[in-house]
């Protein structure tokens, strides 16, 4: 999903800007207004939730007719919270509606916990430290019109890729990640900006293998400029 | 061809309540001209006999449709590339070792009294490479093709059977518990190829579990096995030095796949070969004390430390290996 949105993104940063195409003979005319930016570049940084990946237990099969499961030991792994570096690339393909594709990247700790061994093996935490990439593509809405010293509210949404790449690069996984929420922006002068982004993500496969679809928040700030 | 060959007098044998665990997934192997080969058949399809005997709850033509659905529990391994042909009756028995006809059938060993069956080879001794094998059935224990609750389940013992017929060893991924009599009970197991056999009744052992498909695989691997399964390798040490024959378990945390191993040298070094890629916890226990030498035919096996559970999780790619893995174990 998310490379057809790419494609179209890019489509769209090369076409000219109609607003470009004035006639330069044209006399005595009133004054056109400044060509509209439509071109966002943002960076910025944030915090991205943990995800809750799920518990198993280590089963053999039970000495039984039933065959029911020998419990040997149980694990319960979660992705913790982290950091994240955020990079976007806006395009206003109306005032208030706008292509988005974003990339974050993220060094959040997975941590399995093993416990209740069948032999009492004393219980551990097992860590390892994953490299995260999202990258998006999707759309937001300004509810309302763009207006300087103001801030403006927005809706988005979006899908892409989420890959998580785990120590040494000895295993890359990677999942369709789904996001949607909103925030407010705010025009800092003609050519640049803040934006705030709060965004709920669903994580399916990749990393979240087995354990259906994974909810997670994310809260970032970035600032833009336009082009 | 035939002055290579050898009637090994090899035999392995499924117990009941007799026996201790050894390795999980271990390929049988032997030292030839001082090089530790792995032994499996060379030619395929392996041809197999049926004996005519018989027991008076299973006739012979059960027997042989039994056995004819263990091998094909084997064959139905899609990562494995190993290959079953019947050859009919024959008037052998399972102890004409070196006679070319690999045979199974009922014999009576009422000296083995913990028993139930056991497998020899008979191996050329240049390649490694099976020739011959054999399984016998122990007619001291009452038999049944239909989970009877009074009887021992044919098809289960014929598929752990028919594993060392291929060239496993035996795993031990299970748990026992020492019975009044002296012997051990199986609690649980998470291998077919688990050395002890689970009660009267039970039919569970006739299904394959990941830990016998990875050994399969690894001995007879289909065309595209190595390239999509991983490998995961490491260090048992107990004090500074290498833990030998530590039980080595790897735990799929996205399948629940259970796959063991045990480390094979003086360093304590180990490898699980034909893991599925993903994200494995370790577990490492010593073998079960109480009689070790059945399965390693080795003094030094170490068996003074307590079960670990890894603190961290290994990454196994798709057709490479992890990082090597080091764990500590604590002494008892």
């Amino acid at each position: 999903m998310t490379r057809p949105l790419l494609v179209l993104l890019a489509l769209a940063v090369m076409a000219p800007p109609a607003a470009a195409q004035s006639r330069p003979s044209a006399p005595a005319r009133p004054a056109r207004p400044p060509a509209q930016r439509r071109v966002e570049l943002g960076i910025g940084g944030g915090v991205a939730g943990g995800l809750s990946l799920g518990s198993r237990d280590a089963s053999l099969t039970s000495n039984n007719t039933s065959g029911s499961p020998f419990r040997l030991f149980s694990t319960d792994t979660t992705l913790a919270p982290a950091a994240v570096l955020e990079g976007r690339l806006g395009y206003r393909l109306t005032p208030r509606f706008t292509l988005d594709g974003t990339i974050t990247i993220g060094r959040p700790e997975l941590t399995t916990s093993l416990s209740a061994d069948a032999e009492s093996a004393p219980s551990v935490d097992a860590t390892e430290r994953v490299t995260e990439y999202v990258v998006t593509g999707g759309v937001s809405w300004r509810l309302t019109r763009n207006t300087r010293r103001r801030w403006i509210p927005f809706v988005s949404g979006g899908a892409g890729v989420a890959r998580h790449v785990h120590d040494g690069q000895s295993l890359i996984e990677s999942g369709v990640d789904t996001y949607f929420g909103g925030g407010v922006l705010r025009q800092l002068s003609p050519r640049t900006g803040v934006r705030a982004d709060g965004r709920l993500h669903l994580l399916r496969g990749g990393l979240a293998e087995g354990a259906g679809v994974t909810p997670r928040g994310a809260l970032t700030g970035s600032i833009f400029v336009t082009f | 061809m035939k002055g290579h060959l050898v009637a090994c007098g090899l035999a392995i044998a499924v117990v009941v309540a007799g026996a201790t665990p050894a390795s999980a997934y271990l390929q049988l192997s032997v030292t030839l001209r001082g090089q530790v080969t792995t032994i499996k058949w060379n030619q395929l399809p392996v041809r197999w006999f049926s004996s005519r005997a018989s027991v008076p709850s299973v006739t012979a033509d059960q027997f042989q449709s039994t056995m004819n659905a263990a091998f094909g529990t084997w064959e139905a391994v899609p990562s494995a590339t190993i290959a079953f042909q019947y050859g009919g009756f024959t008037s052998a028995t399972p102890s004409d070792d070196g006679d070319g006809i690999s045979t199974l059938g009922f014999e009576s060993h009422p000296e083995m009294d913990r028993t139930l069956a056991a497998t020899g080879f008979t191996l050329d001794l240049v390649s490694g490479s099976i020739v011959e094998s054999d399984i016998f059935f122990n007619t001291s224990f009452e038999w049944s093709t239909s989970g009877a609750a009074t009887a021992f389940d044919l098809q289960s013992v014929a598929t752990h059977e028919i594993g060392h017929f291929l060239g496993l060893g035996h795993s031990a991924l299970g748990e026992t518990e020492i019975q009044a009599s002296g012997g051990r009970r199986v609690i649980a197991a998470g291998s077919v190829m688990f050395p002890i056999a689970f009660g009267r009744g039970i039919t569970t052992d006739r299904a394959l579990q990941p830990d016998d498909i990875a050994g399969v695989s690894s001995t007879y691997p289909a065309g595209d096995f190595s390239s999509n399964t991983g490998m995961l390798l490491g260090r048992v040490r107990l004090g500074g030095r290498g833990v030998f024959a530590a039980h080595v378990v790897a735990f799929n945390l996205r399948t629940g796949d259970l796959v063991g191993s045990f480390t094979l040298n003086r360093d304590g070094e180990f490898a699980i070969r034909g893991l599925a890629p993903g994200l494995y916890a370790v577990r490492v226990e010593p073998i079960d004390d109480a009689d070790t030498d059945s399965f390693f035919d080795d003094p030094g096996i170490d068996i003074n430390f307590r079960a670990t559970l890894a603190d961290r999780v290994v990454a196994v790619p798709k057709g490479g290996s992890s990082p090597t893995f080091d764990l500590t174990v604590p002494s008892k």
